[in-house]
């Protein structure tokens, strides 16, 4: 048995193995050849170095974008864990309709980027029209527009994460803490905080890459607009590609630039949180 | 056991081999013209009305692509790159030809170019012609009559003259507009401009349409001939922008923090319903007023009147006129389907039934021979065109605006002009943003 499923292991891997390929592996190693060219369609172009690199920095656009992506995801990160994890503290007490409410705040989670962005343009616009403005008249209604976005999409999914590392604390752990006489926040920050620690780690992690990524949203809510103060890397890039003749290797260079930028950012936090989790 | 693996290696080749096979198969229907058209609000007559009628006469087969608005390039890019890619294009100048020159066919020996009037509007590169235009176009202010006609009737109105066509500078058009705006609820108005649209993709009436007017201006002013490309751009008309840019703005449907959110069809719309006394726009704008639903705007009330922005010697101008339409061939499809394409596009522009469709449905101003003088369009706005470039003593103004340097130029200059809107930058940082950013992307492109 063991055998015949070393023999065909090789089959067997193959459906997923091409699909990784064609969908993930060609792209990537194109995409970053493509970086190193001047092209109009995929197929064809010619070499220029770095020059797509060059020009990828050429004015403040790609500097600007980066600085609005990185205030806008570590207030995002804050607020969404924050707020994640304190529903998940109110859902796990057994409270009434517990199970109706995790679905309901799970549920944003199952809409799309896009008819999100919509929405929520809508409804602040509604806000917004008595004062006589839009989100986009001036970029600081963008950005809080894209955090509350962006919370009351991701909380629900955090909370679930959080709720099922809460409920896999011991109960005896719990018991053997009151008896000691731990208070609610000793309980908070010696008990329960380092006994989720893995889910923290993991949450951080889908909230800083998350929000890097950010695309559907920003397009939707904002565009970018005022005058690409709203526009975020990925936006940034999309724009940069497919709105500006002559700059599609450009736009891949910046691309490449933002893949190892996101890679670095997710893995210094991994391994700061993963020598943490170790400690506690 | 290697025998089944191998058995089960040519079983999945089989299985998929018809899949691929298919994918491939797309290339080639043995008479088939593909056209990615350019124009979303002309998709229907393309589809629904001129591919069966071609089809029928001639056997062969077209197939029409339609890029979402704004969308052109994107949408070209991806296209060109497949299997079966689009035999006709279109690009929009000098610019857009420029980026796409590794696909244009030589069209000199075409039947196409051969009905073109003016040879000299084609677009090429040494002794090739590469793009040929198919629609003259014209810009300016359009405004509704009907509404002109109550104001000058107003018993407290604060000017002299007494109809719209007495408008011919523009201290004139500001007296009337700002006595307008002030008499607005008597002339059951909003607002005399519609909407100064500033919405994602809906700034080009101005970073394209508005900036060409004192462009134009300077241009002429150094002596620089039309189609030139300039590194030196001083906007030496820029006040002159600020004065029928301010109007615009303070005279509006809409107040300035709102005017982020609004498109370009809610302008038109606004005009359709008598909503606006003005807005400027060019005549591929006439579906969007004769489409509206409960449009309110008589067909004989729709004028047009030149964009005046207070420069010596105005009264002597005419509408923006020119073409930003051209049509390109593959040169990277086999030379059958080039030939399919020309005939297509001769057959458009030339055969009875084609130039119906030009004239009642596309609505083009055509540059062709082909057309006689009772055979051009008839919808208010291209009668208007017509009327003004045949007016005797005005002189057209040019599309100077197929010199500036890139897309980008635009994009930043719609984005200062949107700052300005809202307080964040003055009129001399949005003039800063003018002239540097084109000597930027000047050097960029060249």
């Amino acid at each position: 048995m063991q055998k015949s499923m070393r023999r065909y292991a090789a089959l067997f891997v193959l459906p997923a193995l091409t699909c990784f390929f064609i969908a993930f592996l060609v792209p990537m190693i194109s995409g970053v050849i493509l970086s190193f060219f001047k092209f109009s369609t995929v197929l064809d172009g010619t070499f220029v170095g770095w020059q797509n690199y060059k020009l990828a920095f050429i004015n403040n656009e790609f500097a600007t974008s980066l600085w609005f992506n990185v205030r806008f995801t570590l207030v995002s990160v804050v607020t969404i864990n924050i707020g994640a994890f304190a529903l998940a503290m109110l859902l796990t007490r057994g409270l009434k309709g517990t199970n109706a409410f995790r679905t309901i705040f799970f549920m944003p989670n199952l809409i799309g980027g896009i008819v999100l962005g919509w929405i929520w343009q809508l409804i602040i616009n509604g806000f917004l029209l008595p004062k006589g403005v839009t989100i986009v008249t001036d970029p600081k209604y963008g950005f809080w527009g894209l955090v509350v976005l962006m919370n009351w999409q991701n909380i629900g999914y955090m909370m679930v994460i959080y709720i099922a590392a809460i409920q896999n604390i011991p109960v005896e752990l719990i018991e053997a803490a009151r008896i000691d006489g731990a208070g609610n926040k000793t309980m908070l920050t010696s008990v329960i905080l380092p006994s989720i620690a893995p889910s923290l780690t993991i949450c951080l992690f889908l909230t800083i890459t998350s929000g890097f990524r950010l695309f559907d949203q920003n397009l939707a809510l904002t565009a970018g607009d005022p005058g690409k103060q709203t526009e975020m890397l990925a936006l940034n890039i999309y724009n940069t590609f497919y709105r500006r003749t002559g700059f599609e290797g450009v736009g891949q260079a910046k691309a490449v630039i933002f893949t190892l930028l996101v890679a670095l950012i997710a893995l210094t936090q991994l391994a700061i949180s993963r020598s943490r989790e170790e400690e506690a | 056991m290697k025998k089944t693996l191998l058995l089960c290696m040519v079983a999945l080749m089989v299985v998929g081999s018809p899949l691929f096979a298919a994918g491939l198969q797309e290339t080639a229907p043995a008479k088939e013209v593909y056209f990615l058209n350019f124009k979303p609000e002309i998709a229907d007559v393309y589809e629904t009305k001129i591919a069966p009628v071609f089809e029928a006469e001639t056997g062969i087969k077209l197939k029409v692509v339609t890029a979402a608005s704004g969308t052109y390039a994107t949408t070209l890019k991806s296209e060109l790159a497949k299997s079966n890619p689009p035999v006709i294009f279109q690009t929009n100048g000098p610019m857009g030809l420029a980026g796409s020159l590794d696909y244009t066919a030589d069209l000199k020996n075409t039947n196409f170019y051969k009905i073109l009037s003016d040879k000299s509007m084609a677009l090429g590169e040494g002794d090739e012609v590469l793009a040929i235009p198919y629609a003259v176009e014209g810009y300016g202010i359009i405004y509704n009559d009907a509404i002109m006609r109550a104001y000058f009737a107003l018993p407290n109105k604060a000017v002299k003259i007494n109809s719209a066509d007495e408008i011919n500078n523009f201290a004139l058009l500001k007296a009337v507009v700002e006595d307008m705006q002030k008499n607005k609820a008597a002339l059951g108005i909003q607002g005399v401009f519609a909407s100064t649209s500033m919405a994602a993709g809906n700034d080009w009436r101005w970073q394209t349409h508005l900036v060409n007017v004192p462009l134009y201006y300077e241009l002429r002013s150094k002596g620089i001939p039309f189609g030139t490309k300039t590194r030196d751009f001083d906007f030496s008309y820029g006040p002159q922008m600020k004065n029928i840019w301010d109007l615009y703005l303070n005279n509006s449907t809409t107040a300035k923090g709102l005017l982020g959110a609004k498109s370009v069809d809610d302008a038109m719309a606004e005009f359709a319903l008598g909503q606006a006394a003005m807005v400027q726009n060019g005549n591929w704008g006439a579906s969007q007023i004769l489409g509206v639903k409960g449009n309110k705007v008589a067909d004989s009330d729709i004028k047009f009147m030149p964009i005046y922005i207070g420069v010596a010697g105005e009264e002597n101008i005419g509408l923006c006129v020119g073409t930003e339409n051209y049509l390109c061939i593959n040169k990277k499809v086999s030379a059958e389907q080039q030939a399919l394409g020309d005939q297509f596009l001769t057959w458009l522009f030339s055969s009875a039934s084609g130039k119906a469709f030009v004239k009642n449905d596309l609505m083009f101003i055509t540059p062709f021979n082909t057309f006689a003088e009772n055979e051009l369009p008839t919808d208010p706005l291209a009668k208007e065109v017509i009327r003004w470039m045949n007016k005797s003593g005005v002189t057209s103004v040019s599309w100077d605006f197929s010199v500036i340097p890139s897309e980008e130029w635009k994009t930043q200059f719609g984005a200062a002009l949107g700052d300005y809107i809202n307080g964040r930058k003055n009129w001399a940082e949005v003039s800063r943003v003018a002239t540097d950013v084109w000597k930027t992307e000047f050097d960029l492109s060249n």
